[in-house]
């Protein structure tokens, strides 16, 4: 085997026919229920049919684009707060074990507490306000980030270490020069759980903070209130759009993931 | 040129270790009170079967490892800041994410460079990095390539020329070849080999191989249970081209080698 066959290129992005098994599940999907609501002749109550939430998403679709846009900008909010926040957690706890035994506890405890229980709290604190909602996603979306960064900062190869050591590297340069550039893989990783969390987050934040009957009017909001009016074919527009929010952060972050990896992604 | 190589003699440093042991826990000693010098500016093999203390020997000459006790002394002495000491471990350690070229200019980047104080310009690095890699016969289209898309043979020659851009008076070299085909692993000793005659560095390289300890070696250490088991001098003349390496004189070391293994019930 010649030295230059045994190179190899990784990491391409899924092509346009990979997407097609789901498309064709989708379509399968949105048969069924039809189906089901033409076979057991459900009241449009209880299920709407795909064509009677088409055509309220279409009726509602300036409420639904504006509660996109508030969420979505709350999500991204708390999504970047959660990155600065989790990544200078990390850091701190990569750097002293004393550190990382006081605060890993409450690291978990994010995690553990439910965000339903804590988002009330949150509102009576800081109020019927963009900024709670903001909030509570950055809550919701910090530990994948903490963990993922904490465990990127800590897990080197050991001959990696062995040769910064070797060559006699400071505390700082072994920092900056390997630990982060480690790192950067595993945060990418914990952007991918944390942006789905930030929808969720930010969603949940907003059925309390709608409540309120403040100016505000999230997916989140518009939900409770048509819930509230026994409208389930907007509702369920509203919560096919906020999957749609999840998704597209989602693929963002893919992308970005690619765009910043693609360059050194190996199979170490 | 005889006054460089001169000045390359002189600059070599004898490793000499002085009732060294290391011990891991209860175990049994991993290095036993081993006393020897590793003569200035000559090449040799440590061999042994596995679990025999070479590694562990090899390690404590980088100060990679602590003694448990006695000590090992440098002479003329050598700073360990200026990248004098340099190690090639057993796989080829580069960091994924930097180019080929980027990872022999960070011995220089972390600010340990090159014995010549006056080489820390960026470009300078690159230039000693880009002349290394020539050295090694890595293709200059390799060069900005990262680790992922070369082969295992050109990934070590990176790892070798990150080693030697310092132009350390040490070299310590940890199987490097293992995972290599022959054809590769006789081209790449044979580069090392041609780098050694023109630094003339004091090398210390750890081989499961027979034929290749016998093609680079002026001595060969044979260790057992942590201690030095038998000692061969290699007369062989250099450079040991194919026709010392087909000649019988070869072949006699080859058998003086395998014998004293076996005859010390040292398998490798």
């Amino acid at each position: 085997m010649s030295e230059r066959n045994g190179a190899r290129q990784q990491g391409e992005l899924a092509s346009g026919l990979d997407a097609l098994p789901v498309i064709v599940f989708t379509i399968g999907m949105i048969l069924v229920w039809q189906a089901i609501v033409m076979i057991f002749d459900l009241p449009s109550i209880l299920l709407p049919s795909p064509g009677q939430v088409l055509e309220s998403a279409i009726k509602e679709s300036p409420a639904l684009a504006r509660g996109a846009m508030v969420t979505g900008t709350a999500a991204i909010c708390g999504f970047l707060a959660s990155i600065i926040v989790g990544t200078i957690i990390a850091a701190m706890m990569s750097q002293s074990r004393i550190l990382r035994l006081a605060l890993f506890p409450y690291v978990i405890l994010l995690q553990t507490v439910p965000i339903v229980a804590i988002a009330p709290l949150l509102v009576i604190w800081s109020g019927y306000e963009f900024r709670t909602v903001v909030l509570v996603t950055l809550i919701i979306s910090l530990f994948p980030i903490v963990n993922s960064v904490a465990e990127g900062l800590l897990a080197i190869p050991q001959e990696r270490i062995d040769l910064f050591r070797l060559y006699g590297a400071t505390r700082m340069q072994t920092l900056w020069r390997l630990r982060v550039p480690t790192a950067i893989r595993y945060l990418m990783l914990g952007c991918k759980t944390s942006c789905g969390l930030a929808v969720i987050g930010a969603i949940v934040a907003e059925f309390f903070v709608g409540n309120g009957g403040a100016n505000y009017e999230g997916l989140g909001t518009l939900m409770t209130g048509w819930q509230a009016l026994g409208r389930t074919a907007p509702l369920i527009a509203a919560l096919l759009v906020s999957t749609l929010l999840g998704i597209s952060m989602f693929l963002a972050v893919q992308w970005i993931s690619y765009k910043v990896l693609r360059r050194w992604m190996s199979n170490e | 040129m005889p006054d460089r190589v001169a000045e390359h003699q002189r600059l070599a440093s004898s490793l000499c270790c002085r009732e060294l042991s290391v011990q891991f826990g209860d175990a049994s000693p991993a290095i036993d009170s081993i006393t020897w010098e590793f003569a200035a500016g000559k090449v040799t093999s440590l061999v042994g079967k596995s679990g025999c203390g070479k590694t562990t020997l090899l390690r404590s000459l980088a100060r990679l490892q602590m003694p448990t006790s006695g000590h090992i002394e440098v002479t003329p002495p050598i700073s360990t800041q200026c990248g004098e000491i340099a190690f090639v471990f057993q796989q080829p350690t580069l960091l994924p994410w930097r180019t080929a070229i980027e990872n022999v200019m960070l011995p220089i980047q972390l600010g340990l460079g090159h014995r010549d104080s006056s080489v820390s310009a960026d470009s300078s690095a690159k230039h000693l990095a880009a002349r290394g890699l020539a050295s090694m016969e890595l293709d200059e289209t390799a060069w900005h390539r990262y680790p992922h898309e070369l082969s295992g043979g050109m990934k070590m020659r990176v790892s070798l020329a990150r080693a030697l851009v310092t132009e350390p008076s040490i070299l310590l070299l940890d199987e490097p070849f293992a995972a290599l085909d022959d054809m590769l692993r006789l081209t790449l000793s044979e580069l090392l080999m041609r780098r050694w005659e023109h630094q003339q560095c004091t090398m210390v390289m750890v081989t499961h191989h027979i034929a290749e300890a016998a093609m680079l070696s002026h001595q060969i250490v044979l260790m057992q249970r942590g201690r030095i088991a038998n000692v061969i001098d290699n007369q062989l003349p250099r450079p040991r081209d194919e026709a010392v390496r087909t000649s019988n004189a070869f072949g006699e070391l080859y058998r003086e080698i395998s014998q004293s293994l076996r005859g010390d019930g040292v398998a490798i």
